[in-house]
């Protein structure tokens, strides 16, 4: 029982510190060059890995960690309500959408991109106006691409890992 | 682990995101092309041409010249004796609503 509990607490804090670590090279490398405020979001790649394992609990947990401890670490209070607020519900929707069988890793991942940055553009209308709704096709457009690819990437991790996270 | 990598589903969830996507641009983006250029100076108007017609016009008033040329559905001022010349950088206008402003000359130019 005991190793059983310190087995999780390690798997949590191995995830959030992957989490971290991704989302650190992200804030490394910026796609900025491309259009201001794109991310790939790998360190979401971490939550949606869990979502399709059905680790909701894990995801949620592990999602709200990292982003406060990277809001900690390198963001600004304000950014760090806008991270919050998109995470949690991005997370929500990839739930939501896992509990269908039809769709695909990729499917989950372009729905959780997308919500991600249409919560960011609203949360963005609500504190600083109109003018930032002309920006939401391309942030929709950055959510699809980016989806697809972290999607990729987490089904490589889903049949590349073994078995030791299903205790998560 | 049997979900699969891409769905038909799938597909279908990214072509509802592209279509919502382009949609926005649309509405936003061109409000509509217009199809008429109205030049007014002093607030009176003196002129209104379609856009469909390509036409060359000087505006000769007491405060001096501008020409305005509609071409492809597009209007923009050519020359102009103003002093600041920001008609002439203006550039071309042809949506609903956009204008083009010669204060020196008390000149507008609007799309409508
Ligand atoms: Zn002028």
């Amino acid at each position: 029982m005991k190793t059983m509990v310190a087995k999780k607490v390690s798997l949590y804090g191995f995830l959030t510190a992957a989490a971290l670590l991704f989302g650190y090279v992200e804030y490394l490398v910026p796609l900025n060059f491309i259009a201001p405020g794109i991310k790939l979001g790998i360190s979401n790649g971490i939550v949606l890995f869990l979502i399709i394992k059905s680790k909701y609990k894990a995801a949620i947990i592990i999602n709200i960690a990292r982003i406060l401890l990277s809001g900690f670490l390198f963001a600004t209070p304000f950014s760090l309500i806008f991270s919050l607020t998109a995470g949690v519900i991005s997370t929500v929707a990839m739930i939501l959408l896992n509990q269908f069988k039809g769709f695909g890793v990729v499917g989950i991942s372009v729905l959780g991109g997308t919500v991600h940055n249409i919560v960011q553009i609203c949360v963005a209308y609500f504190t600083v106006g109109g003018g930032v709704v002309f920006y939401l096709p391309f942030l929709l457009f950055a959510g699809i691409l980016a989806g697809m690819a972290v999607g990729f990437l987490v089904w490589i991790m889903l049949n590349k890992t073994n078995k030791i996270f299903d205790e998560i | 682990m049997n979900r699969k990598l891409v769905t038909w589903l799938d597909i279908l969830l990214i072509v509802l995101f592209v279509i919502l996507s382009i949609t926005i641009i649309l509405v936003f983006s061109s409000s509509g092309e217009g199809n008429k250029a109205v030049i007014s100076v002093d607030e009176k108007i003196i002129g209104e041409y379609s856009l469909n017609t390509d036409l060359t016009r000087e505006i000769k008033t007491d405060y001096g010249f501008n020409t305005v040329v509609i071409l492809n559905g597009e209007c923009f001022v050519l020359d102009a004796d103003c002093r600041d010349g920001i008609c002439i950088s203006r550039g071309k206008i042809s949506k609903v609503g956009e204008s083009i402003v010669c204060l020196p000359h008390k000149l507008i130019v609007e799309i409508k």
